[in-house]
């Protein structure tokens, strides 16, 4: 892929980013997980025809090193040979992850409160998360509305083509758009997750206990007070009817409600 | 007399000004590029011809920009050529970010964002952002709206969650240091919004029916979102729209055609839409437009495409700071006062560009 589109001779300043990009894309990864000396024939790759390949095949490491050496074509031994070179460099394979563990797990990190507003993309996808959707084969809709949420491909420079300063997100047009993530993310017409919400997870009770159950799973404090009771129009003492369409509106209020607090928005 | 109102469009990407108003009899410019990439002096595509010239090079507009033609024929459209930053960038994303800071340091904000600071802005709506997110020039600008549209800026329209919603991002975020202004921001306009822009009966948003037909692509919809809010008399004076996909490194010989076309009959269409407003645009060519602009004229002096002529031997030299441009625009036609605190470090000349 790096040959097929010229990155490997491709330079925006003296070094070639392409390359450096490839080589930190390795070391984040871990060789371990990276190195398949059968990315030529990937069908061979257990699990690969699933869809759930037991490694990460990706040939343009291979490339990146062997071109800048002149070789186009590189046998597979030749190949098998860098990719041992490679791992027997890498002592230490999960150094990436001893550092990020090192850095979550203190506890400056842990008392440190939130800050970060989510983008529109990670809202949404940490919405799915966090109520167990299942990505589906999300399409025009999933874009559509990320982008009526100023979340626009290749807008900004690379590396994500996103802003990544909480500021340039605080705006009308991407926390409304969240807002309408939020509340109609999980439908079935959005066709990017799959959840059932006709489906008690709350395991029954009343509407209170259904808001409850979701604020503890989005981690967030209960958040209806008698007036919000009041402007939905239910006692949240009264039962549940016992009639799915009930429960699916429940889920979904309660979801985007519970979405839609600070101790959701921001990380 | 209602207080002027300033719309400036961003062509995002880099956009190739010597193909939008081009110098298509300079033999350097023949010399340096294929036919395909130039504007042409004769048969069916050929250039519309500026009925004044900044030097004598056949300064020609692109075919497809009729609607940009006509309005410096009517004298409504200046065009400044050779405008841009001094101290050139090659990058688009670096060019940009100069260009709407107009200065240097991190905390200096953008150029619009310094003049609203100075300005009493009030009214419902004063300042809209159409883009994507709110541009860098206005950054330090307070009130600003972001919206493609001005029923995305109404909370969950229609929907029976809508008041508790509003309510629970009021309470929620109300003190918020970040979001609490744009929520704020936000629960304001979508209750005035939907007493405006909402039919009473069926609470679906009225369509906005405009006099004039706007070709069907994206910066109509931005557009017609302004116009909407200039006729809704929601006190807007700055508008920015951004209109992107000029970043032409291949392919440019079908996709700019496209997008010029875009641009100058969406802009015909808008200010037919809008009469009495005005717009301003900006790029290596910029492009000034409205009432009281002093139009059919070139402005500003034209270096020629010459090896010597040319900035570092490749890119066209500029012999306007865009900033006199931007300068002009804020103090002869927004009023602006302290020109010395928007633009700091810098002495504009005016160019002329206002009767």
């Amino acid at each position: 892929m790096l040959t097929y589109l010229n990155n490997d001779v491709s330079k925006a300043s003296p070094a070639n980013e392409n390359y450096a990009r490839e080589l930190l894309e390795l070391h984040t990864l871990g060789a371990e997980h990276y190195f398949n000396d059968l990315y030529d024939d990937w069908k061979a790759v257990p699990g690969a025809l699933n869809g759930q390949p037991v490694g990460y095949i990706d040939q343009d490491v291979y490339e990146v090193v062997l071109v800048r050496l002149g070789i186009e074509r590189p046998s597979v031994h030749y190949r098998a040979e860098i990719a041992e070179r490679f791992l027997a460099t890498s002592e230490a394979p999960d150094q990436i992850a001893q550092v990020v563990r090192a850095i979550v797990l203190h506890p400056e990190f842990i008392q440190t409160p939130p800050s970060k507003l989510k983008r529109p993309f990670e809202f949404l996808m940490s919405v799915y998360r966090a109520c167990g959707a299942e990505v589906t084969s999300p399409r025009y809709n999933l874009h559509w509305w990320l982008e009526r949420a100023g979340w626009t491909q290749h807008q900004v420079r690379p590396p994500t083509g996103h802003s990544d300063r909480s500021a340039d997100w605080a705006n009308t047009r991407a926390l409304n758009g969240m807002v309408d993530l939020a509340l109609f993310g999980l439908d079935e017409w959005f066709d990017a997750a799959s959840l059932d919400l006709t489906k008690s997870y709350h395991g029954g009770g009343t509407w209170a206990d259904l808001a409850q159950y979701w604020s503890g799973i989005f981690a967030t404090e209960p958040v209806l007070g008698q007036v919000e009771w009041e402007l939905i129009g239910l006692d949240p003492d009264g039962p549940i009817p016992d009639d799915p369409e009930y429960v699916e509106m429940g889920n979904k209020a309660a979801i985007a409600l519970s979405a839609l607090t600070s101790e959701f928005m921001f990380r | 007399m209602s207080d002027p109102i300033l719309i400036v469009v961003f062509l995002r990407g880099g956009a190739d000004g010597l193909s939008l108003i081009s110098p298509t009899g300079d033999e350097d410019f023949i010399a340096a590029r294929p036919e395909s990439l130039r504007v042409l002096r004769n048969g069916d595509g050929a250039g519309r011809v500026l009925s004044d010239q900044a030097a004598d090079v056949d300064f020609r507009f692109h075919p497809r920009a009729a609607g940009l033609s006509e309005m410096f024929e009517a004298k409504e459209l200046a065009v400044i050529h050779a405008a841009g930053l001094t101290d050139g960038t090659r990058s688009h994303f670096d060019a940009e970010a100069k260009m709407e800071r107009a200065a240097t340091g991190g905390n200096a904000g953008g150029w619009l964002g310094r003049w609203i600071a100075q300005e009493n802005t009030s009214g419902i709506l004063p300042i809209l952002a159409t883009g994507s997110g709110s541009p860098d020039s206005l950054s330090g600008a307070r009130d600003v709206a972001v919206a493609e549209a001005l029923e995305d800026l109404i909370i969950a329209q229609g929907h029976g969650l809508s008041p508790v919603l509003r309510r629970r991002l009021s309470e929620g975020f109300g003190a918020h240091p970040l979001i609490g202004a744009p929520i704020g921001r936000l629960i304001e306009l979508s209750n005035s919004l939907e007493t405006r822009i909402l039919d009473e009966e069926t609470g679906d948003v009225r369509d906005y029916v405009t006099a004039v037909d706007y070709p069907d692509n994206d910066l109509s919809w931005s557009f017609k979102t302004i116009a909407r809010a200039i006729k809704l008399d929601l006190g807007l004076r700055v508008a920015t729209v951004d209109f992107g996909g000029w970043d032409t490194h291949i392919n440019q010989a079908d996709e700019f055609p496209r997008l010029v076309d875009s641009l100058s009959r969406a802009l015909l269409s808008f200010r037919s839409n809008t009469a009495g407003g005005t717009d301003h645009g900006y790029g290596n060519a910029m492009m000034v437009a409205g009432a009281g602009v002093r139009g059919g004229r070139m402005i500003g002096d034209w270096p020629g495409l010459t090896n010597d002529a040319l900035d570092a031997g490749a890119d066209l030299n500029i012999t306007t700071d865009y900033r006199q441009v931007l300068a002009e625009v804020l103090s002869s036609h927004m009023g602006a006062r302290d020109l010395a605190s928007i633009f700091p470090k810098f002495t504009p000349e005016p160019l002329g560009i206002f009767t």
